[in-house]
């Protein structure tokens, strides 16, 4: 009985320690950020932030629509969509495209692959954006975690730290494009 | 009474003047090299333009914000400052994780004219700007951004 007692105490120190190392040797993750304009003046615009400073920073900034890591949303802005009631829908359902909606002026693809969702957005109109989407269902569920209006962007950011690298938005606009990704480099593309 | 000859009172002055004076610069080179140098440099494209390069010690930042009357500044980051004093939380954490994270390019923007590059090198924050006018570079230790960020938060009455 001693020596299970002691052996315990032993172990407990001892897996701190390699929690510790396991946490040190763990690589920083970056969310690239980059904005590249197609007009003859335009601009590039990179930006590289760690995942850990923008968990710790984003709870700190309190602005008209972002609180403690929450961003509110308006109804206006998803056209009376329920996230919550489409992601569930899309979390029980097989892989597959789900939702295919076209449009006189664009064409929305919502799909599910591999426990990932896929939101692509193509305009059919000459002026108009494509806009490419792919977040991992968990990352989804944590975004949606706050609230009626609100976007967990905290809770979304933590989920995110389970995966790999990912392509998270790409928006191509007639006049730019934006890419957004996470990866373990320090530097953009 | 025995009268010894001994060291003579002034070169006993002197050797303390000038242990006192060493110790005075060990202590002044430890303390800049703790809180590292400031960089400043600017240089005027146009000709005849201005090239301006200092160097301060760290130290000297902090000490002059401690200069700076507390209630001046709590009045300063309620009025018209107000705006800096919403963001100071945010900042005093950023500088704080800015310390951990490995160097690399944190911003950088680019056009036809402009160049601005935002990075973190060597226990330090620089910005470069690159434009028509002017080449600017700035660098400051991160643990001087930190100090910094930790005073102004203390003295907005927000601690």
């Amino acid at each position: 009985m001693r020596k299970v007692l002691m052996g315990t105490l032993l172990l407990v120190p001892l897996c701190g320690i390699a929690v510790k190392v396991a946490r040190a040797e763990e690589p920083t993750r970056w969310i690239h950020v980059r904005v590249v304009s197609t007009e003859p003046d335009g601009e590039m615009v990179r930006v590289n932030v760690p995942v850990e400073l923008a968990e710790q920073v984003l709870p700190a900034i309190h602005t008209h629509e972002l609180r403690e890591g929450k961003v509110t949303i308006h109804e206006h802005d998803f056209k009376g969509v329920d996230l919550k009631e489409l992601y569930n829908a899309i979390r029980n359902a097989p892989d597959n495209e789900f939702v295919s909606v076209q449009s006189k002026d664009e064409n929305v693809h919502i799909a599910k692959e591999k426990g990932t969702m896929i939101i692509k957005v193509r305009q059919t109109k000459n002026s108009g954006e494509d806009v490419d989407i792919t977040v991992p269902l968990p990352v989804v569920e944590a975004l949606l975690s706050a609230g009626e209006d609100q976007l967990d962007i905290l809770a979304g950011l933590k989920a995110l730290r389970n995966y790999g690298d990912t392509d998270l938005v790409t928006v191509k606009e007639k006049k730019q494009t934006v890419h957004i990704w996470l990866d373990s480099k320090n530097k953009s593309e | 009474m025995e009268n010894k000859p001994g060291i003579p009172v002034w070169i006993l002055c002197l050797l303390v003047l000038t242990a006192v004076m060493f110790a005075g610069v060990v202590y002044a080179g430890v303390v800049t090299y703790q809180d590292g140098v400031v960089e400043v440099s600017v240089h005027e494209k146009r000709a005849g333009g201005e090239n301006i390069h200092l160097i301060l010690p760290g130290v000297l930042v902090p000490a002059a914000l401690h200069l700076v009357p507390k209630e001046k500044m709590k009045d300063e980051m309620h009025g018209e400052a107000r705006e800096i004093e919403e963001w100071l939380p945010a900042a005093r954490i950023a500088a704080r994780e800015l310390e951990r994270i490995p160097d690399g390019p944190l911003v950088e923007v680019d056009d036809h004219h402009d160049h601005v590059r935002i990075f973190k090198r060597g226990g330090s924050l620089i910005v470069d700007v690159d434009d028509n006018q002017n080449t600017v570079h700035v660098s400051v230790p991160v643990a001087l951004v930190r100090s910094v960020a930790e005073n102004l938060h203390i003295s907005s009455g927000s601690a």
